[in-house]
């Protein structure tokens, strides 16, 4: 069973994966995920099966796919506040493994996350909507 | 410390595509395998090669470059968009409004 953290780290993951993908655009995003799903991966899957992703978009795209997983990986480390520092391994499932280790170690938690959790205190103590919030 | 940092991220993120992609941005910008500081010296350029060998896919390089360029100098990353010179000028001048 997971821990609510790891949840988060997952969660998280997806949420970087799909903003990504928005750079491409619209339509390439939708190929990208009817792609994965067909080969039997799940949008929410992304970050348990990292490297089958990454073996994916770069047999499908070449190296432009492994760009995409990095900038995963690099919105994740902002999400976190931790550095990228993809040298620190030989592999992007491994730098993966390694960012998704310090993170339940040192308890951190994402930025969007953060402001989710502000904006519900702030709206339950006042009892109005958080000027920040959409 | 501002271009070094700039140099390093896009040299990183180059690296990290692939064996060949760095050797390829710089074969492109026609200077043989003298990297050394010329990156960033000829950004406008840069972003031209990126679009023309990673196509669709350089937008994402060009934001990794910015996002772990920010992470060295430790600050907050400009808006990301299209162009990696206009990126790093903002950044740039992020760096100088903080220090002052």
């Amino acid at each position: 069973m997971r821990t609510p953290n790891l949840t988060l780290i997952h969660e998280t993951v997806s949420l970087c994966f799909d903003q990504v993908l928005g750079t491409l655009g619209d339509r390439t995003k939708r190929i990208i995920y009817e792609f994965l799903s067909r080969r039997g991966i799940g949008k929410e899957e992304v970050s348990s099966r990292f490297e089958d992703v990454e073996g994916l978009l770069v047999e499908l795209y070449g190296q432009g796919g492994r760009s995409v997983m990095i900038g995963t990986l690099a919105k994740l480390c902002e999400e976190y506040s931790i550095p990228l520092n993809l040298s620190y391994s030989d592999s992007l499932g491994n730098r993966m493994a390694q960012l998704t280790e310090n993170i339940l170690m040192q308890k951190l938690v994402p930025r969007h996350f953060r402001k989710d959790v502000d904006t519900r205190m702030f709206e339950d103590k006042t009892g109005s909507l958080a000027g920040w919030s959409d | 410390m501002f271009d070094s940092a700039i140099q390093t991220s896009l040299t990183n993120t180059l690296r990290s595509l692939g064996e060949d992609s760095l050797a390829s941005v710089v074969s492109l910008l026609g200077r043989g395998n003298d990297v050394g500081n010329s990156l960033v010296a000829r950004l406008a350029e840069v972003d031209a090669v990126l679009d023309e060998l990673f196509a669709k896919f350089s937008n994402i390089i060009k934001h990794i470059t910015i996002l772990e360029a920010c992470s060295h100098l430790k600050l907050d990353p400009p808006k990301l968009g299209n162009s990696l010179f206009w990126m790093v000028e903002e950044l740039r001048s992020n760096m100088w409004k903080a220090r002052t």
